[in-house]
């Protein structure tokens, strides 16, 4: 599953380790997501989309594996 | 209706238990080391209280809370005990054949606490080799 959490932190001017506390989650969790070796539940999913105020699925997005 | 929800983590024990864990862990190593009486008193008592004090030992340290804890770990949590039981399953299978196979002797009843103990040392190394993988990981990044 790709993901544009990058691209919007770096838009919002968050480091990961500010994405983790607003979201609950380590800085690990937030690099994994980023490099695509954890796919996040729903519920982070949406807590990460509420940070950046867009809608889940412009922030992740099925591949052809998925 | 109890929720099923990969944010929880109800059945992890308070931090403290990985200390009592390590103290635990410490104490047959401790003790084998020092072959005391014990030992030579009651064999099987013996071996039956270090066996007992390794798996809690190594339940403690997988199963309680760390100051990184979140979905992530509960989700390596899951896939390492995945492949501890069967680490545990194949010990149970293979053991005894390998074993007569190589020795020609008869097979032996593998233990229940002996399986039991296999199990959580395997969890317990596939946990802290995917932690400190992505602790590896991160700090590449950086």
């Amino acid at each position: 599953m790709k993901n544009s959490i990058k691209v919007e932190r770096a838009r919002n001017n968050l480091t990961q380790g500010d994405l983790a506390e607003k979201v609950g989650v380590s800085r690990q969790t937030i690099n994994s997501i980023e490099t695509k070796k954890y796919i996040p539940s729903a519920v982070l999913a949406l807590k990460i989309a509420r940070v950046f105020q867009m809608p889940v699925d412009a922030l992740f997005e099925l591949e052809e594996e998925d | 209706m109890m929720t099923i929800n990969s944010m929880g983590k109800a059945f992890l024990l308070p931090s403290i238990f990985k200390y009592i864990g390590i103290f635990l862990l410490l104490v047959p190593v401790i003790l084998g080391l020092c072959e005391l009486e014990l030992f030579a008193y009651n064999e099987s008592l013996s071996k039956r209280l270090l066996q007992t004090l390794a798996c809690l030992g190594f339940y403690f340290l997988v199963y309680s809370r760390y100051k990184d804890d979140d979905e992530m770990l509960y989700a390596i949590r899951l896939k390492t005990t995945a492949y501890c039981v069967l680490v545990g399953m194949v010990l149970l299978l293979v053991k005894p054949l390998l074993y007569y196979i190589l020795t020609g002797e008869e097979v032996k009843e593998e233990s229940a606490g002996g399986i039991i103990m296999t199990i959580l040392f395997f969890n317990a190394l596939f946990f802290f080799k995917e932690r400190n993988k992505l602790k590896e990981d991160l700090k590449n990044e950086e």
